[in-house]
């Protein structure tokens, strides 16, 4: 256990009665309640965190909050080990483990730190400009040695333990940021009634408000804090976010944020979520996202131990922690004067402020001389010197002389960047703004603002003021108005100073990009061959890539790239911004769609029926169809249906058949709306009957096939098949709302009501008997393409319908859903006799290309109705959905694949769907394509293979043979091409 | 009952098995007649868009343009009553076995509701009688408040009532979701 040898004594925002218990690198160290993994690190002394990407150099911690580079870090172990996180955000909780990642051995002494040797050959486009030959070593060599090279820190490889879910909130103003500018808003628009959401990254609000008050400001900065917090948390129509980052924007402003609910626990409560993914529908958006401290490049400025200024002021105030004992200031502008300040207070010695500005401001001349620190105007720190355990100088140039300062942390400040990254998500390029002195978000989206330290009012007071006038804004947009928070007079804080974005040059890496290892260098190199543009810079160089996205990188890059080319800031760039904003789990993202449920399964109203009998189910689309019914343990698929196949041709079968989709169509006008969706007419369907019906696209294809059954004079179901249920019905309303809004009739989807039952075979009708009440089902009585309405085991309601899929005498019977398993097992129990069996898909299939009927391989949206031998269907006395395009000469051309059956020459042999058709003795390759097969299923009525397929010329070619090549499996058979009704051409069999 | 964070069940889920749901689309200018038939019958007025109107057990709610769906909890309406009064007026629908209704109430009723749906259903804005029709995981369901305690009425497809009911049940388990079926209301 180490000793807590930078805590001061008193001070800062941690519960010091709560002591906690963690572990860094196999350490135990102890720390408070309130601190981040970072603050208790510093607390305890380690400077050493992490190694850097490529060269595996030593880092530190370079910052406080979600900017940071440098302090990455594995947390939690086992299955709950997640990489990549910012100890900066990490909230310490007892019984933390955390690890440093991309070293080995150690930390301290990293093997791969000797890439650092290599640095000169691993200039930026390394990878392009040494992996171009051989060029065959790139997919078997190169690629797989780059690729494990990549990456930092290790995924569990376990299936994670916890629970991620999604939510969704509305409101009237959503405010991103609860520092000065997020708490004014939050209370003008509060105090106005409107619905507030209030986000916030970290688990406290505040922000910067209280680190970048001067000292005798800060007690007055912590009583409206407070204050501010009592009167939002006892409104009812404020929602307070903590521990949670808005990660992204879309359209209309629909804003994705994540709530970390038990990161800062060591594992989630029972049942409760680890994280939750927030869906914010906000009228208004406040983007108070704060500002970055921008660093300054200088030789080794990645030295454990260089830090930027704000964040030592931040671990001083918030955390009550010093993070070095002899600090040099290096800034360009006034804001150093407060870390100054506040390290004097602090006790801690400041040896010497840096300021290459030609004439220190007079605040920074006040701090200087009161913290005693030698002020150095004109200067500038060009290297850090030191080792792997921290910064033991800096060598700063002066007045044309250089001079080695002895201290133990570099304190820098280029300046300050807004954090616009929302502000720029939905496409709004950000422009230099020259009295912002920093990139600023322009052309905002309709209902959003920008405001405080975000929008360039960096001081506490004007951030609080832009807070407050933007919620004014946004309530005048709503049609609202409230009064606005008192922001006392926090006047004297400095603000801006010159821009400065790197010091002269000496040897040693200078970096801009901490994360990427993207040094001065590298992007001088990028602009001397070529790659200027700031997008370009950014793909060879690496410059602002991964977790990162350059927060600290990019205006620091921009001014470098800006100097180099010699023009001003006005016309230089940053990348584009992605989200998120910071690291998003894939689990987050999944939320509960997660294994079984990543998306919802359907069930038919026979399930439990099917379960029963022993289904073995497959997936069809979201539903769950049985597909064979085996009988004894290990009886194959294949013998399973051709068992149940044979059934049904031989006596009777029972068939869950309610996946089809239903829809009732009613009214006078339902009729012509029928005429009007199918290629062939249904007015004329007389009641009690059923009609084969074929529906196209308007582009003329084929849509889908099924049957109308006329019940009332104005009422018809209209059935389509399993797949395409949902896109027919998407279908009928279209034309319903687009082509005929002025029809008279009503639509309404049954799929669900039905369960629907198919008893097929020679005994159909003696099974049936037995269930029906009161019904003449004799072929004069109830024909074929016969439906009715009746009654069935006692006064269950049902409907009829003699129509068949099978090829044998057949019906389908539907029943309110709720008796579906009840009258199936009614059947079944009448069949006994018969030895009647259920049948799956397997057999369905089986049956249905026996007969020729087609299915999903031959209604795959590229047939026409002629090509499916359907042709003569299609009215030419009515006008109907796909007619003039189906008459377009490629869809009529006679040389188009037509529908054909297809037997191997030797029935022994069998062929599989997706083979393609060639004459027989031809080279197989594409040119001579003829088609291919759609279908195909094992006969038991002919015992060999069947097939459907579609051939040029089709109806022409019967008799001839021709190949079927299999080019997966490289698999050529002989068949012979036939009518694609192989069982019971004349149909005598379902009118019997 | 599921989940363990609670003591006691702060959100109930109830199936209403047995509930009947008969849509009723009105034909042409016949709305004003159906309208009116409601209103004496079952003393419901004809609800607006995004509306359901509730009497005790029965409710009728709005159920996409010109359509309503005639809710009864207990499952005592008849649909011939319904078919003979309305005949050639309206277009007569019976859903009762292709749709489930599940009563969702309790103190944390809305934030359970708040990690299915994507509808503003926030206390100032989603009153009492109303609601719509909106997704719940890609599946069509109906959301109403019937009652400020919160009490809300869902209802979805017979096909997918396994996935809204483990929907339901995974949402509100923090907050040990007390689930039932509960037969006729």
């Amino acid at each position: 256990m180490t000793h807590e040898s930078n805590r001061l004594p008193q001070g800062g925002q941690i519960d010091r009665r709560k002591r906690i218990s963690f572990r860094f690198d196999r350490t135990n160290y102890t720390g408070y309640k309130g601190d981040t993994l970072a603050s208790a690190l510093i607390a305890n002394g380690v400077k050493l965190v992490g190694r850097s990407f490529k060269y595996h150099r030593p880092r530190g911690i370079l910052s406080a909050g979600a900017e940071e580079p440098n302090a990455l870090v594995e947390l939690r172990t086992g299955n709950r080990r997640e990489p990549n996180l910012r100890a900066t955000q990490v909230e310490l909780y007892d019984g933390l483990e955390a690890s440093s990642q991309n070293n080995w051995p150690s930390l301290k002494y990293d093997l791969l730190s000797l890439n650092q040797l290599a640095g000169p050959l691993l200039s930026a486009g390394f990878y392009y400009k040494t992996f171009m030959w051989p060029a065959k070593f790139w997919e078997k060599v190169y690629e797989p040695l780059i690729r494990r090279a990549a990456g930092l820190g290790r995924a569990s490889g376990l299936p994670d333990p916890d629970i991620y879910e999604k939510a969704t909130l509305h409101c009237d103003v959503l405010i991103v940021g609860a520092g000065a500018a997020g708490l004014a808003a939050a209370l003008t628009a509060g105090r106005a009634g409107a619905r507030v959401i209030l986000v916030e990254q970290d688990h406290v609000l505040g922000g910067r408000l209280t680190d970048d008050l001067p000292t005798q400001h800060q007690s007055e900065g912590h009583t409206w804090l407070a204050a501010a917090q009592d009167e939002l948390r006892a409104m009812p129509n404020v929602e307070i976010m903590s521990r949670t980052s808005v990660f992204s924007i879309y359209d209309q402003n629909a804003v994705v944020a994540i709530e970390k609910v038990a990161d800062h626990c060591i594992e989630p409560a029972p049942f409760s979520p680890r994280q939750r993914m927030w869906r914010i529908y906000p009228q208004q958006v406040i983007v108070a996202t704060g500002s970055i401290e921008r660093p300054i490049a200088f030789a080794n400025n990645d030295r454990p131990g260089v830090m930027l200024a704000g964040a030592v002021r931040t671990y001083l105030r918030r955390f009550g922690t010093k993070t070095g004992e002899r600090i040099v200031v290096f800034a360009s502008h006034d804001g150093a004067a407060l870390t100054v300040e506040a390290l004097h207070a602090a006790g801690v010695t400041v040896v010497a402020i840096v300021d290459p500005r030609e004439n220190s401001s007079p605040a920074m001349i006040a701090a200087a001389e009161q913290a005693g620190a030698s002020l150095f105007r004109d200067s500038a720190v060009i290297a850090a010197h030191g080792t792997a355990d921290g910064v033991t100088a800096a060598e700063i140039t002066t007045q044309g002389r250089t001079l080695t300062v002895q201290c133990d942390l570099i304190a820098m400040s280029g300046g300050w960047d807004p954090v616009i990254h929302l502000a720029s998500f939905l496409g709004q390029k950000p422009k230099w703004n020259p009295e912002m002195q920093a990139f600023a978000a322009i052309n905002l989206p309709k209902g959003m603002q920008v405001a405080g330290a975000a929008a360039g009012h960096f001081s506490s007071e004007t951030a609080a003021r832009s807070g407050a006038d933007a919620a004014s804004h946004a309530l005048q947009a709503l049609g609202m108005a409230g009064s606005q928070p008192a922001i006392p007079g926090w006047q004297g804080e400095p603000v801006q100073g010159s821009l400065y974005f790197v010091a002269p040059s000496r040897s040693g890496k200078s970096f801009v990009d901490f994360q990427n290892d993207v040094t001065v260098d590298d992007i001088t190199l990028a602009q001397r061959e070529g790659y200027t543009s700031v997008e370009h810079t950014k793909r060879y160089t690496t410059l602002g890539m991964a977790t990162d996205q350059g927060k600290t990188a990019n205006v620091v890059a921009a001014g470098l790239i800006a100097e180099i080319r010699g023009v001003p800031l006005a016309q230089g760039a940053v990348t584009t911004f992605r989200p998120p904003y910071t690291a998003v789990t894939i689990g987050t993202v999944a939320g509960r769609a997660t294994g079984k449920h990543f998306r919802p399964t359907r069930y038919s109203p026979l399930h439990a029926w099917c379960v029963q009998m022993g289904a073995v189910f497959v997936e069809a689309g979201p539903w769950l169809r049985a597909q064979y019914y085996p009988q004894r343990a290990g009886e194959s698929w294949f013998d399973a249906a051709l068992r149940e196949a044979r059934q049904v041709r031989q006596s009777v079968g029972l068939c869950d058949v309610s996946t089809f989709g239903k829809i009732d169509v009613q009214g006078p006008d339902a009729a012509r709306f029928l005429d009007f969706v199918y290629a062939n007419t249904m007015s004329t369907l007389p009641v009690g009957k059923a009609r084969y019906g074929v529906m196209l696209r308007e582009d003329g294809f084929v849509l889908d096939d099924g049957t109308v059954s006329r019940l009332g004079a104005d009422h018809f179901l209209v059935t389509t098949t399993t797949a395409n249920a949902g896109r027919v019905m998407q279908h009928l309303e279209f034309c319903a709302q687009i082509h005929c809004p002025d029809y008279d009739f009503a639509m309404s989807s049954v799929s669900d009501q039905w369960a629907q039952i198919a008893i097929a075979g020679p005994h159909a009708r003696d099974v049936l008997r037995t269930i029906v009440d009161d019904f003449d089902l004799s072929n004069e009585a109830f024909p074929f393409m016969g439906c009715a309405t009746l009654s069935v085991c006692s006064g269950i309601t049902a409907r009829l319908f003699r129509i068949s899929f099978s090829g044998e005498l057949a019906y389908e019977l539907a029943v309110p859903a709720d008796f579906g398993c009840a009258v199936i097992e009614a059947l079944a129990k009448a069949g006994q006799n018969y030895g009647i069996l259920p049948y799956g898909t397997e057999a369905l299939t089986m049956l249905r290309v026996e007969k020729g009927h087609p299915a999903g391989g031959e209604l795959n949206g590229q047939t026409t109705a002629r090509d499916l031998g359907l042709g003569k269907m299609m009215s030419s006395k009515k006008d109907f959905v796909g007619r003039v395009l189906a008459g377009r000469p490629a869809l009529v051309d006679p040389a188009r694949p037509i529908l054909v059956g297809l037997k191997p020459c030797n029935a022994d042999e069998s062929f599989n769907a997706g083979s393609h058709l060639l004459e027989r003795d031809a080279p197989k390759v594409i040119e001579n394509d003829l088609g291919y097969i759609t279908s195909t299923a094992f006969s038991h009525v002919f015992n060999h293979t069947l097939g459907l397929g579609l051939l040029q010329r089709g109806q022409e070619r019967i008799g001839e043979t021709i190949m079927a090549y299999d080019p997966v499996r490289s698999k050529a058979v002989l068949v012979e091409v036939c009518h694609p009704i192989f069982y019971d051409p004349e149909n005598s069999k379902v009118k019997s | 009952m599921r989940g363990a964070a609670h003591a006691t069940p702060t959100v109930n889920a109830a199936w209403l098995r047995g509930a009947r749901c008969i849509t009723i689309t009105p034909f042409r200018e016949q709305q004003a007649a159906c309208a009116a038939w409601l209103a004496q019958n079952f003393d419901l007025a004809w609800p607006k868009a995004g509306r359901i109107v509730v009497k005790g057990d029965l409710a009728a709610a709005w159920n996409g343009p010109g359509d309503i769906m005639l809710i009864d909890a207990k499952g005592n309406v008849s649909i011939d009553q319904i078919l003979s009064a309305l005949a050639g007026k309206a277009a007569i629908v019976d859903q009762s076995s292709g749709r489930i209704v599940i009563r969702l109430a309790g103190e944390k009723a809305r934030r359970t509701l708040m990690k299915l749906v994507d509808i503003d259903i926030d206390p100032t804005v989603f009153k009492p009688g109303m609601g719509g029709i909106t997704a719940l995981h890609h599946m069509s369901v109906g959301v109403f408040k019937i009652a400020d305690e919160p009490i809300f009425w869902l209802h979805a497809a017979r096909t997918y009532a396994s996935d809204v009911w483990h929907s339901l049940a995974e949402a509100g388990e923090e907050f040990s979701i007390d689930m039932q079926v509960l037969d006729k209301g």
